[in-house]
């Protein structure tokens, strides 16, 4: 999945900082001395503290609810995977050096400065066990918005070169090449034309005007080049004059995953400006989760202004032609159970596009008993899934998932997430599991009329 | 304006848990609205209480029963104490407490112990037959005192930054559309 940079060794011999010592390594990036990382995490931690997260910080009543919401809680039962938990040294941070009473809290010694092994000990909890799903969010009583806080500590813990080297490497190959995975502009541009000659499908390129600019995830561009297809077919059979770009063609943004707001914006600016530069009306997004709040919900924030175009998931442009006419699809007559991505319909608010879409393909629609915004992670999200050392923790979240499917007895299961559908594709190898995930664009696709 | 009705339906929302939840907190979630319902019937409720808030600044209610009042306090008693013990024994509530908490817990029921000491006197009236003794009734006042001293400071702010951390997340939630 990635490869590993060997220029950092892994420490394994370190004295570690817990209440309990889970048997894990921490990784590092970079040499440099221990202040120093402390003071970049710091430092990046506190830069990015507006007022809702100060509010957050104060609010914790400590009622232990979130680990009641927590697919890693609920399985181990170990109480150091309770959700507001993970936060702790930054919220020890917070208290000593930015809250309102920071001053007494330092002079009196009353909150502990944070130390190296303190951020090297929560490694695993901010990356490796939190998928920053927001599933705690949900039952939080002060409505503490918990998935919101990791995303900012991670922002401290990539400053002080403290991730986990897979999602590292995989984020730096990201900054370095443009994609993750090794899509490079030369490598999607060979596939977008074997594709197009092996299934006889329309895919146009670099056109210079298109109402519609297409994007991908970087699994589905190397893993399951079928999606590529299946879109260019849907935008075909709905008479939209769409183009894809090699300038901006990748959705996944693995700057917003590990942690680094530059990488972040980066990435984000390539397809903003691709879509900027064809004058599209509308920005296509894959069926990627974290694609989906990187460029809906904060595309905004990266390209300083508002979007000159609207930004739609896939499953979103699916419903919204098929509401218009201009998509029709064929009946599909079997039951299926759909997996809601919790970037696309808990934290995006997508929950009703894509029952349309199955609504429109006749299915049996046999819901899990957690649905939409309640739905549990399949585990693998937030960069988890490709977090090595995670795999086991990781299996025993999806055990609850296999679990809620299996329950439904129905005969197809899809999502709209390829970072779900591969957690999915492994869990389903690791478990010799007889169900296998599915695409919902795909399926539409499939059941396009003639 | 949509952010906004987002933050205030949050507010209102968030007051209980989602079904799927109910099952997993429903001991502390009853406890929690027992005590907090318990406190405001023993604060705001109580004959003498009013008297007092009635001799600073005119105002005033109707009391509540005393059978009300009993039980109100045995709610407080008992739910605070359940709290305690929980945070003493179930090892999520153990891992997350820290001195703010348990001070906290103190602050709130010291009142409470301290005023059980002048309850004989007054149940039902709002002035004694007989003067009080100054000593435990001083000594109530201050308790209260201290427990406002605190509430800015520690984890008892959380009874107006509720307001505050369910009402960002609503008008966030709100602007994507995302369930509350």
């Amino acid at each position: 999945m990635s490869d590993i940079d060997t220029a950092h060794p892994v420490d394994l011999e370190s004295k570690r900082f817990s209440i309990k010592k889970p048997e894990i390594r921490y990784d590092k990036q970079g040499e440099r001395p221990d202040a120093e990382r402390l003071e970049a995490a710091m430092q990046a931690f506190v830069k990015d503290m507006g007022r809702a997260a100060a509010v957050y910080m104060e609010s914790c009543i400590h009622c232990g609810n979130c680990a009641e919401a927590c697919h890693f809680y609920v399985q181990t039962s170990d109480p150091k995977y309770t959700p507001i938990w993970k936060l702790e040294p930054f919220k020890q941070a917070y208290k000593r050096e930015v809250g309102p009473f920071a001053w007494a809290y330092k002079a009196l010694n009353l909150k502990h400065a944070v130390t190296v092994e303190q951020l090297e000990e929560w490694q695993h909890l901010l990356y490796d066990s939190c998928t920053v799903c927001g599933r705690c969010t949900m039952i939080c009583p002060m409505g503490i918005d918990i998935a919101s806080l990791i995303s900012q500590a991670r922002h401290g813990m990539f400053a002080a070169g403290l991730v986990p080297h897979e999602l590292w490497a995989v984020a730096e190959r990201g900054h370095r090449e443009g994609s993750p995975l090794g899509a490079t502009a030369k490598v999607f541009k060979d596939r977008v034309e074997w594709l197009a000659d092996d299934y006889e499908v329309e895919m146009p390129l670099d056109r210079p005007e298109a109402e519609v600019l297409v994007t991908f995830s970087s699994i589905e561009i190397m893993k399951y080049p079928e999606s590529l297809v299946a879109t260019a077919k849907i935008l075909n059979h709905a008479g939209y004059s769409w183009t894809l770009s090699t300038k901006g063609y990748e959705a996944t943004n693995f700057g917003l995953l590990s942690g680094n707001l530059d990488w972040q914006r980066e990435l984000s600016m390539k397809v903003i400006d691709a879509a900027v530069a064809c004058k599209a009306k509308t920005l296509v997004l894959p069926e990627c989760g974290h694609a989906y709040t990187a460029l809906r919900w904060m595309g905004a924030n990266m390209y300083g202004k508002p979007l000159p175009f609207r930004v739609l998931h896939i499953s979103e442009f699916l419903a919204e032609n098929v509401q218009n006419g201009r998509i029709k699809l064929k009946k599909v007559s079997k039951s299926l159970t759909f997996h809601d991505p919790c970037q696309v319909s808990r934290r995006g608010g997508v929950v009703d596009a894509p029952r349309v879409v199955l609504q429109a393909l006749g299915v049996e629609l046999r819901e899990t008993r957690d649905h939409g915004s309640l739905n549990w992670c399949c585990g693998g999200g937030g960069g988890v899934v490709t977090i090595h050392r995670a795999d086991e923790l990781r299996y025993k979240a999806f055990e609850l998932k296999m679990k809620q499917l299996d329950a439904t007895g129905a005969e197809l299961t899809v999502t709209s997430c390829a970072n779900c559908r591969q957690t999915f594709d492994d869990g389903q190898a690791h478990f010799k599991w007889a169900r296998t995930m599915g695409s919902l664009l795909e399926l539409a696709a499939e059941n396009l009329h003639d | 304006m949509a952010t906004a009705a987002g933050a205030l339906r949050m507010i209102v929302r968030r007051m209980w848990h989602h079904e799927t939840f109910r099952q997993r907190t429903f001991l502390s979630s009853f406890n929690a609205y027992a005590y907090h319902i318990g406190l405001a019937i023993v604060f705001l409720g109580f004959l003498p209480h009013i008297a007092f808030i009635e001799r600073l600044t005119g105002l005033s209610w109707p009391a509540v029963p005393g059978w009300l009042f009993i039980a109100a306090v045995g709610a407080v008693f008992v739910g605070l104490g359940w709290v305690l013990i929980a945070r003493l024994t179930n090892p999520v509530l153990k891992l997350l407490s820290n001195f703010d908490d348990y001070f906290s817990w103190f602050v709130t029921i010291l009142p409470m112990i301290t005023g059980m000491a002048v309850i004989s006197l007054s149940l039902d009236r709002a002035y004694p037959a007989q003067p009080l003794n100054p000593i435990p009734v001083a000594i109530h006042l201050l308790s209260l005192e201290l427990l406002l001293v605190w509430l800015p400071f520690g984890k008892l702010s959380h009874a107006f930054l509720v307001f505050l951390s369910r009402g960002y997340t609503g008008a966030a939630f709100a602007r994507k559309g995302a369930e509350l």
